[in-house]
This record gives C-alpha cells, structure tokens and sequence, in this order.
C-alpha cells in the first residue's frame, strides 16, 4: 500500500495537445501519448485530492514562437521546430479540454524536460510546506521521469502513477516505471485514492 | 559516425571504491569494474588532445545530514548501517586504477546528478565545454541524471555505454535507451576516433 507523506500534492505533466490528440504534434510524428486510459484516472485523483484538500498543479511545455527559448535557442532542424509544434498559446500547447485546470488549480509554463528547470514550481513548494508528490501524465520516461528524478534529489517523496502516466509506446512506459523504483517508486490510481481516502 | 562539437569534457562518474572495488561495501561490483579499461582508453585519448577530465565522487557527511533520501531506496538502509559513503573515507576514494591527476578536476556530489548542489556547470561554462561525454556508474541512476541534466542545460551530451554499468545488465539496458532522447549513446571506440579528428585544444 502507498504511505503518503503529511502534505502531498497532485502535479500533472504535459497532458497538452501535442503530446496526446490525435491532431497534435506527436501524432503527426507517429509519436502519439495515448490518453484514453490516463486521462480519467487523472479526473479520479483530481476528485479525490480535492476531497482530501491536496492542492493540484499543472505543468505545460511550450516555447516562443521562434523557439528561442528552446534548448540551446532551438534548431530548425529540429522535426518539432519543422512542425511548429508546442508554441505557447497554440492549440497544440494546450492542456486536453478533458482536463482543463480550474482556477485553482495553477499551471506551470516549462521549457525544459524537468517541471522544475526554470520554474517556480520547487519555491511553491516549499513555501506550501509540500513533502510528497504524486506525478501523473506524459511522458512517464522523458519529462515524467525527469521530474521524478529531480524531485527525489531535492528530498521530496515522489510517487509516480503507473496508470495515469504514459509514453509512446509501453515498453518505454513499463521500463521507465521499473527504473522509478530507485527515485521514489510507484503506485496505481486506486492505491492513491484509497490513500488520500484515509486522512 | 559520432562528430563531436569543438569542446568536449569528459565526464568520470562515480567510480569509487564502494561502487567498484572487489572488495566493496556489499552492492554488486563486477559490472563496474569491468568498464575501468573503456574508462582508462578514452581518459588517455582525451587528456592527449587537451580535454578536460573531471571526475565525481559521491560521498556525504558522517552524521548524513546532507544524504536526503539517498538511502530510502532498496538496499540503503544496510549500506546507512555500514556507515557507507562517508566522505573522505575508503569506499567513496576513487579507484586507485582512475587516480585523478592534479589537473583533472574533482567535483564531490551527495546526490545522483553530477549537475545537483555542485559547481559543474559554472566549471563546464568557464572552460567553454560545448559537449558532454558521460561515463561511469550507475547507468541508470548517476549516470542518466547527468546525462539528463546536461542535456536540459543545453550541452550537446554522449553517454558512452561500454563505459557505463549497473549491476542489474536490463536497467543498463533500458538507461541507455533512454538516452536517446538526452543525446543519444555512442561506443567506446566511437568516441576515441571521434576525439581524434578534433583539433587539439593547446
């Protein structure tokens, strides 16, 4: 069973367009993040942490219009840039209307992998005397991960969900849940639920 | 063919007595040591054409006030028990066989990432270093939370996976697919023909 530290919050990663719509960039790649099965379990452990009052925060990648806050500046080489894919403001970079933030639920613009590169999202934190994450969305080996792994070494307690995160493929997806045992570990949506349930 | 940008560094990740040595502290030592000879090629290949080798070696304070939660994980606890990985101490000594040269840089780490609570970027920048090459252990933890880290601070990153190991082959397996989407892998020999065609930095 999952032993939730004494003050969790739910973060949400890129659960945009681009990433999982079948019209969004990574679909046009071939690449698409498949919501169908993430996407409700999020709705459930939104509920259940409103419930439980666990504040709730969205991430969302997203760069200039010339990409120039891309890593690196951008490279026009690049298939995504190719694309114009994930430009701030865009269909693209926005969050899946099955999910839509309510106003209290605040949403972190990144430009990098990690939620925490060149964000303000471990000073919120920490101000909110948060100790314990519980990650959700896309995708579960690249900005999930890295997430996941960032948080770990900054002392937070880290559950990533095994069935409200995903890739692009499953093997990825079950792989990066396997290495995630060493930063943190994971746990289902129901296991979660049952947890925010008992405090 | 693996081009390199103008200024690479090598990267030397954590191969201490306690990850490495026969001996050890308890965790699985072979895999590592059997990348030492890989290490030791492309350390020669790189100091003969004037790039940077910097080492870093994971160690903490011995009351761990500074360890967070590196010893939540599975196995942490007997290695606390051992008073393992205290800095200063044998096990975090690295490798006699990899013996940092005076002018081969030493960053100490209490974390996984080589780049978390460390001066490596500010070290990287100031020797105006445009590429990564990332060796070491473990592959999936230390190894890949560099890489990872390099890659979003915009350096071009090659992780080296003959030069790189866990005790668990399928973990090393999976890091380095990974890293395909943190600058891709190359090998040993790779690497060294590469650093061969570079202009030698004076």
């Amino acid at each position: 069973m999952v032993q939730l530290a004494s003050a969790p919050a739910l973060v949400v990663v890129d659960m945009q367009n681009g990433f999982c719509h079948k019209q969004g960039t990574f679909a046009k790649m071939g690449m698409q993040c498949e919501p169908t099965v993430i996407v409700p379990h999020i709705n459930e452990l939104r509920s259940a942490a409103r419930a439980a009052s666990i504040p709730i925060f969205f991430l969302r990648a997203g760069f200039n219009a010339d990409y120039s806050d891309f890593r690196g500046g951008g490279d026009d080489k690049n298939p995504l840039q190719k694309m114009r894919g994930f430009i701030r403001g865009s269909w693209d970079a926005d969050i899946l209307d099955e999910l839509t933030p309510e106003p209290d639920e605040p949403i972190f613009d990144k430009t990098r992998n990690s939620a925490f590169f060149g964000t303000p999202l471990e000073k919120t934190l920490k101000e909110r005397g948060i100790n314990h994450l519980i990650l959700t969305g896309v995708g579960t080996d690249v900005c999930v991960e890295t997430t996941a792994r960032d948080a770990f070494q900054m002392d937070f307690d880290v559950t990533t969900i095994s069935d409200a995160t995903g890739s692009t493929n499953e093997p990825d997806h079950l792989a990066a849940l396997h290495a995630l045992r060493r930063f943190g570990g994971t746990a289902s949506t129901a296991e979660v639920i049952e947890a925010l349930r008992k405090r | 063919m693996l081009d390199l940008k103008p200024h690479p560094a090598l990267l030397i990740i954590d191969m201490q007595n306690g990850f490495c040595h026969k001996e050890g502290i308890g965790i699985p030592t072979a895999n590592a040591r059997a990348i030492v000879p890989q290490i030791q090629r492309l350390r020669t290949a790189c100091r003969e054409h004037g790039i940077p080798v910097i080492y870093a070696r994971y160690g903490m304070k011995p009351d761990y006030s500074d360890a967070g939660l590196e010893f939540e994980p599975e196995g942490g606890a007997e290695i606390l028990a051992l008073g393992g990985f205290v800095r200063g101490t044998w096990d975090t000594a690295i490798l006699d066989e990899l013996t940092p040269a005076p002018d081969e840089v030493v960053i100490d780490k209490n974390r996984s990432s080589m780049f978390f609570g460390t001066n490596l970027e500010a070290v990287l920048r100031d020797k105006g270093v445009d590429h990564v090459l990332v060796t070491g252990v473990a592959s999936h933890v230390c190894v890949e939370c560099t890489a990872r880290d390099a890659w979003s601070h915009a350096f071009w990153t090659t992780t080296v996976r003959d030069a790189t190991a866990a005790s668990d082959v399928a973990l090393h397996e999976a890091s380095m697919k990974n890293m395909q989407c943190f600058g891709g892998t190359a090998g040993t020999e790779e690497v060294v023909e590469a650093v061969g065609r570079l202009k030698t930095r004076s």
